[in-house]
């Protein structure tokens, strides 16, 4: 027995939609994360952008204090320009000015004063103490001032301008930057320069101030690349540097963000968020593997369910196969029998057989007491009896009591089966049967349904000696023995209300006239109707034997020749139904008189038609119809002859008809559907 | 159905010889004429090899007695069959007719 393929595809569904959801989850957070890193990126640089201008800002905020003393010196040297010792008081009053000044110059060009050589410079600058201050002339061979850029520049100037940063190797040792002023003499010519120096760590300590993060940090970079101020160590992987040019002094800032930074606090809510989602994840694949280990543990149960059911369904198989099958119309002439059965479960406890030999029709039906599988097999049991029992019997309480003795041998739950089996002899419709406590058939008669009365006995598999009696039933022809099992009379609808006697009466009543088959389909039909939505709960048998022996019909045209068909006829009807011979000559004297009647008066002279004569054996006689559709005629309105008037004054006509009334039982004439029908009825018994 | 005549000493007998059904009764309609004819003589009708009489049947016997009757001969049956006695019986001819036993 192999397993379904499909055994764990609901598990695998489950999974797959787990799985499917978690993805989901993943792709989404990945794209949100990417886009607040995006986000984070953007207000960063404009975070970077206004730190740098604010920088910037306060860099000019500084040095602008430098030119605006400077600036201010520029009047004082050009109105004392006729006296050299005066700027020496000037270079120190600058000095004074701004502790941010280092040191201040007033540089004259080549030769200015004659009396004081090529070069003239008078310096203030302050001690390493910055407590006091020197004064003197630096200008000189060893301080070539002239040929400094510093000076050139200043010289070309309009105004004032900052030199490029610059090591200062004579005075304070230091990154230096310089503020440089030209001056006039009166004629307008540029004759000199003052300058103030300033420590590029004034700047520096501006740009260290300077924290966007943690470990971000600004450096100045000097237009001809010298880095001016720095990290005390470059950071570790991928930065993202910001810069800004300084107007007006040649320097550029740089802002440095690490990556680690920037994404820092992304960084610490991102690993909290995929902390929480993978909790969560693990918590949903923790009862996703839960529930699934019951759908594994279910799909188990199911295939072993499944195998089951399929045994079951082979077993219902075998039993079905047990029970009569084929065409039972044709079965054999004056039979027409059908068979039902509906198990409530997969194989049922109930059983009905029937087959035809020797003329004879043997047939059972039987309810084992319980149900399902031991009730499937008790019944196979007994039906293979019936089989066996029946093929060397045809005595029904010699079947039973042997049928009893078998099962009541061996059977230790005890287990028991009520059953009725009939033996009916098709050419006359006599039923004999056994009934082993069950049910007591329905018998259709004329129309009407009513249970057969009958005397049960003993139920097979209780008493292994116990006797059974048989009892006798005539059938006519029409009549229907309708059996069936307590699946019937009990089923049960949701009012939990039985079906019942009544109604099965009724439903039998109702259906009389209907083929066998039919008749269980509409019996069938109602019960289903009755019981509606509640589940079967007992197995439906029903068996439907109609005694309809073939009628013998004897078919003429209106020619008086044909009747001597009549009396071969008649005779294979009597034989056929074993009839007593010393009737046949009454019998047939009558006929002949009835169908010579229509023959020489139903039809016109030319005109042909044909009668028909039908026979019939209907309870104790011999049912005789003749059908034609001549002209309405009722023969036994004719004037009865009377017998005792002298024949001489008799009329010569209506002997046959007295000869009808006298030979037969009794005479009816009907008209119907445009026919003359007369029926005749003669007792089977010999007076 | 067979008629055979045969004459003898002013005595005519008439054999019967078949089923006296309604198709017979009509086709012996001209083969009982000669009966007819000499319906002044003794007329025996021998019953003996007729086991099946009809009222057609009935008639002809009827209408040979008729005309004996007229003719004022005499008409007997003989050696019925208790078939067609019981025929004879039931339409009370049985004492109408004169029977040779």
């Amino acid at each position: 027995m192999s397993n379904s393929p499909n055994k764990y595809s609901l598990a695998n569904k489950e999974l797959l939609k787990i799985v499917c959801a978690i993805s989901a989850l993943i792709i989404v957070s990945l794209i949100y994360y990417f886009h607040i890193r995006k986000e984070s990126l953007y207000i960063a640089g404009k975070r970077a952008e206004s730190t740098l201008k604010n920088t910037e800002m306060t860099i000019h905020i500084r040095t602008g204090k430098i030119e605006t003393i400077v600036n201010s010196m520029q009047p004082m040297v050009e109105y004392a320009l006729d006296d050299p010792e005066a700027m020496f008081d000037v270079a120190r009053h600058t000095v004074e000015s701004s502790s941010r000044i280092l040191g201040a110059g007033i540089a004259f060009k080549e030769n200015f004063y004659p009396e004081k050589g090529r070069w003239f410079e008078t310096y203030a600058g302050r001690l390493r103490d910055c407590d006091s201050l020197i004064v003197t002339q630096i200008g000189g061979p060893n301080h070539d001032y002239l040929q400094m850029d510093w000076f050139q520049k200043g010289m070309a100037a309009e105004k004032g301008i900052w030199s490029n940063p610059y090591y200062d190797n004579a005075g304070s040792k230091t990154f230096m930057m310089t503020y440089i002023v030209p001056f006039r003499n009166e004629a307008g010519e540029v004759v000199g320069v003052i300058g103030a120096d300033i420590a590029i760590d004034t700047l520096v300590n501006i740009i260290r101030g300077t924290k966007l993060y943690p470990n971000s940090f600004c450096s100045l970079v000097a237009g001809d690349g010298t880095v001016l101020a720095s990290a005390p160590s470059m950071p570790k992987g991928k930065c993202h540097v910001y810069t800004e040019t300084i107007d007006g002094k040649n320097m550029t800032l740089t802002l440095t963000i690490p990556d680690s930074d920037m994404y820092k606090r992304l960084r610490q809510s991102s690993a909290f968020f995929a902390f929480l989602a993978m909790t969560g994840i693990l918590v949903v694949l923790f009862i996703a593997y839960r529930s699934l280990q019951n759908l594994w543990k279910l799909n188990e149960v199911r295939a072993k369910e499944q195998r089951i059911e399929d045994e079951l369904f082979i077993a219902r198989g075998i039993q079905q196969s047990l029970l009569p099958s084929g065409p039972s119309q044709g079965l054999a002439d004056g039979l027409d029998i059908s068979g039902l059965q509906i198990s409530a479960k997969y194989v049922g406890g109930d059983l009905y057989d029937y087959f035809v030999r020797d003329g004879k029709l043997l047939f059972c039906i039987g309810d084992v007491s319980g149900k399902g599988v031991p009730a499937a097999l008790l019944m196979a049991i007994a039906h293979s009896l019936f089989r066996t029992l029946s093929t060397h019997s045809d005595q029904p309480e010699r079947i039973m009591k042997a049928l009893n003795s078998s099962i009541s041998d061996n059977n230790p739950d005890i287990m028991f089966i009520t059953m009725f089996l009939g033996v009916m002899e098709l050419s006359s419709g006599k039923v004999v049967y056994c009934n082993a406590g069950h049910n007591p058939p329905i018998l259709i008669k004329d129309g009407q349904a009513k249970f057969l009365d009958t005397e049960p006995s003993l139920l097979l598999g209780v008493e292994p000696n116990a006797e059974y009696v048989a009892h006798e039933l005539r059938l006519s022809p029409g009549d229907t023995l309708l059996l069936y099992t307590d699946g019937l009379t009990e089923a049960e609808n949701t009012q939990n209300e039985l079906f019942g006697e009544t109604r099965a009466l009724e439903t039998a009543t109702a259906v009389s006239a209907m083929t066998a088959q039919e008749q269980l389909t509409k019996m069938r039909e109602a019960v289903q109707q009755f019981v509606n939505q509640a589940e079967q709960s007992d197995d439906l048998t029903m068996l439907s034997i109609r005694y309809l022996p073939a009628e013998d019909t004897l078919t003429l045209t209106d020619n008086i020749q044909e009747l001597d068909q009549l009396e071969p006829f008649l005779e294979s009807f009597f034989d056929r139904n074993n009839l007593d011979m010393a009737l046949l000559p009454s019998v047939n004297l009558a006929l002949e008189e009835a169908l010579a009647n229509v023959i020489m008066y139903a039809y016109p002279e030319n005109a042909q038609g044909e009668v028909t004569l039908s026979a019939q054996i209907k309870d104790d006689d011999i049912l005789m119809v003749i059908q034609d559709r001549g002209i309405p005629f009722n023969p036994l309105q004719q004037q009865e002859i009377d017998l005792d008037v002298p024949l001489e004054e008799r009329q010569i006509g209506g002997l046959g008809i007295h000869l009808i009334k006298e030979i037969m039982d009794k005479v009816e004439y009907t008209r119907e559907d445009g026919k003359n029908v007369l029926k005749m009825w003669k007792s089977i018994w010999t007076c | 159905m067979n008629i055979n005549i045969t004459e003898e000493s002013n005595t005519i007998t008439a054999v019967f010889d078949g089923r006296l059904d309604t198709l017979a009764a009509q086709q012996i309609s001209e083969t009982i004429e000669p009966l007819l004819q000499h319906a002044d003589q003794n007329i025996v009708l021998d019953c003996e090899k007729m086991p099946f009489i009809s009222s057609s049947g009935l008639r002809i016997f009827l209408k040979i007695r008729k005309e004996v009757a007229a003719k004022g001969g005499k008409m007997y049956l003989k050696n019925i069959c208790p078939d067609v006695r019981q025929v004879f019986k039931m339409t009370k001819l049985e004492d109408i007719f004169e029977i040779l036993d």
